[in-house]
């Protein structure tokens, strides 16, 4: 269930985003917990100061339009997209960071873990709509908090082993 | 008595517009901003309902349903929130007015979360004037809904403010025999019975799992709460929160596959680790700590699905255990993840073992079959050997 | 008597060394039921006390190859598992005994000198 944060909300108006859900917010912060081999991926546009946060779980939705588009990496970064444009961003100036795509688990074998393949399908989409990463804390093994400052696109991720990294 | 596994995706999904709706109701009646957390669909003994509200003192409206569905909804959320509700509506109310004012509350989000069903039955469904309760545990649902000695069907919902915290529950309990007429009859039909069944299962090797624990460990533990959850996939992390946690995940295989995670928080991991291994260690977990956690999560694993395999007369294997020490949410996202591959909504089997005295020693088990495998093993289930849980080896060698 | 354990469990390992310390002679421990095998042919130890749940190869493939080659081999599961069917291929695979984890001191003993006296 996405949301858009109007403009009267207050300064420090904090927006949760739940797995499989996005939000565009143009004041106060977005957050969103617990990411593992999900991703947090924030576009944003400086100059409007307006910013989205989208956490997919998995890479690629196969067209299967029954399928919600936020779960996935490609079919929710074209949401999300459309949605922070419709809020007053301009499209060519977006930029783009992103964090997750841990391997909290470590399941053996020799298969690529949802977390790299999370990371590389938004490298692949984000490069389709040509928008930059100018920020990436990504892989490891450690869940990770992120918060989003609305007006910048100023990232904080906090990982589970202490370190935390301003993007 | 039948219900369709489909037909619990349809309800869940109206469980949560019927969340939403009520949620909005609340929102432009006081102002409060307010989002649905979670909606889950539960299958539960009254008692382990009750468990989780004993106490915590909590105000509640209840309003019974009639009609084309009949059952019962209650409202519950803590003192607070409850006077913060009723003083948005009538700051300089008297009591009489606030409790009345927070009865009309309860009435117009209950309507919220009721006109969905109606609609989608195409129906009327008629709601009882609403009953404010002050309360805990027991007294959560009607007496009626108790005395039957069946388990319950638990649609919930969490709502929380995005500002204060006004968190509160919206449940609803439907009365089984309605609901199963409204779902219309399907081969992929399962009985009540055979859930019900494979739900005690579960409490049994959640008990054995507890056993194993007290063998090991010498805490007297019991599980506390068990139950067998109906949930869109995405909601599964959430629900588990980001809480830090120490633990195991494990693969089984066989005539179900799946993931089983036991999660200890941090101080019940340090007093396992502590009755295990007798050496003092610090900092991070020793490979010595690593090895007794994952030990008791492997006897704890067998414990829990031997009880299957054996009703199900076959084997269910499981791989060796994985240590995971993070935020729980973190630890089940790549588990949600290659589940959401192939399948939308997940059966979670969820027990919790702690020790008497509360506090002391708390245990998540969570298993996540495949929805398929558990559907077809539910058909295939003889109730007779529900019983046969338990095989002592002697009785084989 | 000499005993082989093999079981992927590092604390595992130490509880059952603890039990047999005294009583009978380890004379290794193997961590996956390859290493089990191996050391098996290396030591010809008089029994085996075998996990099910082992990486690479687990417990019921080793105990197989074991008594295929070595008839004679009194070999005891030592598991977690306490699953009926498990338990019949076990046998099948030429296990004389059976422990389910978790135990106590006396009962492996009893297993134990069951196994081998019988």
């Amino acid at each position: 269930m996405a949301r858009l944060v109007s403009k009267r909300a207050n300064q420090t108006e904090r927006t949760k985003v739940s797995i499989a859900d996005y939000a565009v917010a143009s004041d106060g912060s977005l957050t969103t917990s617990g990411l593992g081999s999900c991703l947090g991926i924030v576009i944003y546009d400086s100059n409007e100061h307006i910013s989205s946060l989208l956490h997919p779980m998995l890479p690629h939705r196969n067209g299967d339009s029954s399928r919600l588009p936020e779960r996935f990496v490609d079919s929710g970064i074209d949401r999300t997209i459309r949605s922070i444009v419709d809020a007053g961003a301009d499209e060519s100036t977006l930029r783009a960071k992103i964090t997750g795509g841990a391997a909290v688990i470590d399941f053996g074998g020799d298969d690529e873990s949802i977390g790299d393949r999370n990371v590389r399908a938004a490298h692949e989409t984000l490069s389709t709509h040509g928008i930059p990463i100018v920020g990436e804390e990504v892989g490891g093994d450690r869940g990770r908090t992120v918060h989003v400052e609305a007006e910048t696109g100023v990232v904080t991720v906090k990982r589970t082993d202490g370190v935390n990294k301003t993007l | 008595m039948q219900i369709d596994v489909d037909s619990l995706q349809t309800y869940n999904e109206l469980a949560r517009e019927g969340a939403h709706s009520a949620a909005r109701s609340l929102s432009q009646l006081t102002g409060i901003e307010t989002r649905v957390e979670v909606t889950n669909l539960s299958l539960m003994t009254p008692s382990d309902l009750q468990y989780e509200y004993v106490g915590s003192e909590f105000s509640a409206i209840r309003i019974e349903l009639d009609g084309a569905l009949v059952g019962e909804t209650v409202l519950t959320f803590d003192t607070d929130a409850g006077d913060r509700i009723a003083e948005s509506l009538t700051p300089n109310g008297n009591e009489q007015l606030q409790r009345s004012s927070i009865e009309e509350v309860g009435n117009i989000m209950t309507s919220g979360f009721i006109d969905g069903w109606a609609d989608h039955l195409g129906e009327v469904i008629d709601s009882s004037p609403p009953v404010f309760i002050q309360g805990s545990g027991m007294d959560v649902l009607t007496a009626s809904a108790i005395s039957r000695d069946e388990q319950l069907f638990v649609f919930r919902s969490r709502v929380e403010s995005t500002a204060e915290s006004i968190d509160f529950d919206i449940l609803f309990v439907p009365d089984r025999t309605s609901l199963s007429s409204v779902t219309r009859p399907t081969d992929e039909g399962i009985s009540f019975r055979k859930l019900e069944v494979f739900n005690s299962m579960t409490r049994n090797g959640a008990e054995r799992a507890a056993e194993n624990i007290t063998a090991m460990t010498g805490f007297q533990t019991d599980v506390e709460i068990n139950r067998m959850k109906f949930v869109p996939i995405e909601e599964i992390p959430v629900t588990v929160g980001d809480r830090r946690y120490v633990g195991t995940v494990m693969q089984f295989c066989g005539k179900l596959n799946g993931y089983l995670v036991i999660l200890f928080d941090h101080p019940s991991a340090e007093a396992v680790v502590d009755a295990l291994v007798p050496m003092e260690t610090d900092g991070e977990w020793s490979e010595m700590e690593q090895s007794a956690i994952k030990e008791l999560g492997n006897i704890m694993t067998s414990g829990f699905i031997d009880g299957w395999a054996n009703v199900l007369e076959s084997s269910i294997d499981h791989t060796p255990p994985t240590f995971v020490s993070d935020m729980g949410s973190a630890i089940m996202s790549p588990i949600v993840g290659r589940m959401a591959q192939t399948q939308d909504h997940a059966f979670v089997l969820d027990s919790t073992i702690q020790t008497d005295n509360e506090g002391t020693f708390r245990c998540e088990m969570l298993a996540l079959p495949n929805g398929t495998e558990l559907r077809d093993v539910l058909c295939d289930l003889l109730i007779e050997r529900a019983e046969k849980t338990h095989v002592d080896p002697s009785e084989v060698f | 008597m000499n005993v082989l354990i093999a079981d992927d469990s590092e604390f595992m390992r130490s509880l059952l060394r603890e039990i047999l310390d005294g009583e009978y002679t380890i004379v290794d421990e193997a961590e996956n039921g390859v290493e089990a095998i191996e050391l098996y042919n290396d030591h010809n130890p008089d029994l085996v006390m075998m996990d099910i749940v082992m990486p690479i190869r687990d417990g019921i493939e080793a105990t197989n190859e074991i008594t295929d080659a070595d008839p004679g081999a009194k070999v005891i599961m030592c598991t977690s598992v306490g699953q009926e069917q498990k338990m019949k291929s076990a046998i099948q695979a030429g296990a004389q005994g059976y422990i389910t984890k978790p135990f106590q001191k006396p009962s492996v003993i009893d297993e134990i000198e069951s196994v081998v006296t019988g």
